[in-house]
């Protein structure tokens, strides 16, 4: 995958931070490089 | 040499996302003491922006189970499941900005990325960088 497929997937995408805010997805990685690692489940 | 130092050395951001609420984040935190930053997409939106599979078979199928009696036999042991038991999850390297620099989707339970090669396309990307700066 492009960034440039990924891009429209992720417009509008929040998650949430454990205090409980939402931040859109892609400020994320905005400034940074990150490893982004989607986790299967806790525990 | 762990996973975070190494990543610190290349400066390069630690970010978990699980399916879980941000309190099952905080269980998480704690009992494993993850370093990084944790997001939580209860509603699975983040998976499926990255395309992130998601079926009952992926996680119990013949595939998964194979790999589960390995990490048992290696001495990993699985806790309880908080969060959606059927997402598989993911490795992206990504940013800063519009850049996907390694792209890994479990295709089921235990299929995992090799470290490695996300740590090898950090280095290239950090070599292209420079070679750009000249």
């Amino acid at each position: 995958m492009r960034y440039n497929d990924l891009k429209p997937r992720i417009s509008g995408v929040t998650v949430i931070k454990e205090q409980g805010e939402a931040v859109s997805l892609e400020s994320i990685w905005e400034s940074r490089v990150v490893l982004l690692a989607f986790l299967r489940h806790f525990g | 040499m762990g996973i975070k130092k190494q990543l610190d050395e290349k400066d390069i951001s630690l970010v978990a996302v699980g399916s879980g609420t941000p309190d099952q984040a905080n269980v998480f935190v704690k009992k494993y003491g993850f370093t990084g930053e944790m997001f939580v997409s209860p509603d699975l939106s983040a998976y499926r922006a990255f395309k992130l599979v998601r079926g009952m078979w992926r996680s119990v199928g013949p595939a998964s189970v194979y790999r589960g009696i390995k990490a048992i036999t290696k001495g990993f042991r699985q806790g309880y499941t908080a969060g959606d038991p059927w997402q598989q999850g993911g490795i992206f390297l990504i940013g800063p900005g519009e850049r996907l620099l390694f792209e890994h989707r479990d295709r089921f339970a235990g299929d995992h990325a090799d470290l490695k090669e996300v740590l090898a396309a950090a280095e290239l990307s950090a070599a292209a960088e420079k070679g750009m700066d000249k």
